[in-house]
């Protein structure tokens, strides 16, 4: 007896875990489900040859597109969002560019450093896929930066805002590394005029301990005082912080009347409520983690939670309401700033860069792919208008926004300011 | 005097919060002398069963406790007869291999079935605000403050004053002993493990209000919890029950008077644990043997 329940017990956690890896890799959807099924780049010589040569391999050379993203770990509703904006993505191009099928690639990174530079290495070596989107945070970017140098695969970016990124992509050496989202010394520039427009005088600031959480300290650390405004201090908590009375506790200290929250939405929801707990009074201005969808789903038992909140970020609810209205329908959650800069990155940007490349060479390459995404010329989108500049850095739209009455509402949308 | 107060409730509430997570790792120590890596995840499961128990006014609060407590504590009986029984005589580091398994098919299993978006449990104990003292507080933070000395008593009078109890404590003591005299030690192990579970489901249901639920939940408590026995000294009771206090008493307090006290707050507790063992290696309340 002792012995079956042994071998059952096995046998559940075995299933439990072969359905782990299935939703985690073979599930991207009905638009690439049968594509993924024969993603065995073995039986598909063709590909082989495009991937690794550049040279024409036929009328339907499958287009391989890898995701790194988190998929498991305590980042895991940004991968998954991520995943969710790429397969819709996908599903609205019909499932191919230029007569050729997609092919979607997950690799869960973590969004950690160590495991994105194998995430990445599998799409690369494995996969064997001609482009890449990711790695979606800045942490995992940075560290998947010079395997896509070596690697000789164009990767874009569309929410690692690590102002670092920047000076390592197009003539700062990694010519096949491009980013869609502005990063924080943008969005800081901006926000810190806003923010002395507003009256604020004094700001705390608490982010992720994290290259995301950091990097947009640093750029604060710099941007406020150049505004007039007094950097009052900050602090980081790690991925898993449950009680934050104690940050609450040190805002009150610091004096400052402004707090700078780089957050994402489930840890704002926690935070917001502790601080309505302490009864903190200060404007609160976010990088997107507060004046988005998620949150409000979130705290939708107190919808006036984080009122008259300001936002920044390159995407905000509304720009794009009938995507964002396809999104909720087809996933049961709303979009996003994660999920539908996913889902740009695939349907505006990748799209367009493939079927040029396509277009100029007769199949799919990973070289005219990165060449064609430099070319890459799109105006009258959601995000603004798109091209890269010789950093391989687009801008679009930078959105100011805030919460009325338990609502979402735009402020203002500044055309992103190229960095010098 | 009001950030002092204010610093000491937060100190006493993450005290609470690590104690009651911790109570149960430490009973499963002394019994089993086993680390049981998957206890945070017991934790991830009973607040999963309270955002299904109260989603929607399914129960009212009190029942969903009790109903939260009993589903994990079966969760821990079932862990109990599955993995623990067929590994209990193995060496530690099959214990540590069987029970980080367990963690992670639980925490994956939380992430396919509810999908990795956290979900708040809000309740009306923890969206009414008091005042106490100058310094404002959820009911909820008060009533995990009393709930917490009320099972931590109840726990001690159950170790000294039932059969089962003293049980627990002979075979922390001296397992074969027990056995030969006539201790059904399987038994006492199974309900050791049945209440070390049930502990968590019951922290889950009276923290989770605060917080909110996650596939990810356990992680980091674990880590908290296994910091508190070891400094508390393996598989004391009191000894785990009085560290996790002052684990949390250390990281508010650093928090709140040292600059980037709050980012830097772990490193702080650990610290401590390694002083602590520097002076007392078996820990603040040591002795070679448990409970």
């Amino acid at each position: 007896m002792t012995r079956w329940i042994r071998v059952l017990s096995l046998l559940l956690a075995l299933l439990v875990l072969a359905a782990c890896s299935g939703a985690a890799e073979d599930d991207p959807g009905d638009a690439t489900e049968a594509a993924a099924d024969e993603g065995d780049p073995t039986e598909d010589d063709a590909a082989d040859d495009a991937a690794d040569d550049g040279e024409p391999a036929g009328d339907a050379t499958p287009i391989r597109i890898g995701l790194s993203t988190p998929l498991t770990g305590p980042q895991a509703s940004i991968g998954e969002g991520f995943s969710f904006g790429v397969q819709l993505a996908i599903e609205d191009l019909g499932g191919e560019i230029a007569g050729h099928p997609i092919e979607l690639f997950e690799a869960d990174n973590l969004c950690a450093p160590a495991d994105a530079v194998t995430a990445v290495r599998r799409l690369i070596d494995t996969d064997e896929v001609h482009v890449m989107l990711g790695s979606s945070c800045s942490g995992a970017t940075l560290a998947a930066l010079p395997i896509i140098a070596e690697a000789e695969v164009p990767n874009l970016s569309v929410t690692s805002s690590n102002p670092t990124i920047y000076d390592m992509m197009g003539v700062g050496g990694n010519e096949w590394a491009f980013r869609l989202n502005l990063d924080d010394l943008i969005i800081a520039n901006t926000l810190a005029e806003y923010m002395a427009d507003q009256g604020t005088t004094s700001v705390f600031l608490v982010g992720q301990n994290n290259d995301f959480g950091r990097g947009a300290a640093e750029a604060y650390a710099e941007a406020l005082p150049a505004a007039g405004i007094t950097y009052a201090g900050e602090e980081f908590y790690d991925d898993g912080t449950a009680d934050f009375r104690p940050i609450l506790t040190s805002i009150r200290q610091s004096g400052a009347d402004g707090l700078m929250t780089i957050m994402v939405e489930h840890d704002s929801a926690v935070f917001f409520r502790q601080a309505k707990e302490v009864g903190l009074e200060v404007d609160v201005y976010s990088r997107g983690g507060v004046t988005s969808p998620l949150f409000l789903e979130e705290t939708a038992d107190d919808p006036t939670l984080a009122e008259g909140a300001i936002g920044a970020s390159y995407w905000t609810s509304g720009i794009d309401p009938e995507a964002e209205a396809r999104f909720e329908e087809r996933w049961g959650s709303p979009a996003t700033v994660h999920r539908m800069m996913a889902y740009y990155g695939v349907h505006l940007v990748l799209a367009d860069a493939i079927e040029r490349s396509i277009e100029a060479t007769g199949d799919v390459s990973r070289a005219a792919i990165r060449d064609a995404l430099e070319e890459v010329d799109l105006t009258g989108t959601p995000l603004g208008d798109i091209s890269f500049d010789d950093h391989n850095q687009a801008y679009p739209f930078l959105t100011i926004d805030t919460i009325t009455d338990g609502q979402i509402e735009l402020i203002d949308t500044i055309p992103g300011t190229p960095r010098s | 005097m009001v950030v002092f107060l204010d610093t000491l409730l937060n100190g006493l509430t993450l005290g609470a919060f690590y104690a009651l997570v911790t109570l149960g790792l430490a009973l499963i120590f002394g019994v089993a002398r086993l680390i049981n890596f998957a206890h945070g995840d017991f934790f991830m499961v009973g607040g999963y069963v309270l955002y299904l128990a109260i989603d929607g006014d399914a129960v009212p609060y009190w029942l969903a406790i009790v109903l939260v407590t009993v589903a994990v504590g079966v969760l821990g009986v079932v862990f109990e007869r599955l993995v623990v029984h067929a590994i209990v005589e193995r060496p530690w580091w099959v214990h540590l291999v069987a029970t980080l398994a367990t963690s992670i098919i639980l925490s994956n299993t939380a992430l396919l079935v509810f999908r990795s978006d956290a979900r708040q449990v809000p309740t009306s104990l923890s969206t009414t605000i008091v005042e106490v003292v100058g310094t404002r507080t959820s009911v909820q933070r008060l009533v995990v403050l009393a709930a917490v000395v009320v099972v931590f008593l109840w726990l001690r009078w159950f170790l000294g004053h039932t059969w089962t109890g003293r049980a627990m404590r002979a075979i922390s003591q001296n397992r074969e002993t027990c056995a030969v005299v006539g201790v059904d030690v399987r038994r006492v192990v199974v309900i050791t493990f049945g209440i070390s579970a049930g502990l968590a489901g019951l922290a889950a249901a009276l923290l989770s209000p605060l917080y909110s639920v996650s596939p990810g939940m356990g992680r980091v408590i674990t880590l908290k919890a296994l910091a508190a026995v070891v400094m508390g000294g393996l598989g004391q009771v009191t000894g785990a029950f009085s560290a996790a206090f002052l684990i949390g008493l250390v990281e508010s307090f650093y928090g709140a008077y040292v600059p980037q006290g709050f980012t830097y707050r772990d490193a702080a507790s650990f610290a401590l644990l390694l002083a602590v063992l520097m002076v007392r290696p078996h820990g603040l309340f040591g002795r070679r043997v448990g409970l």
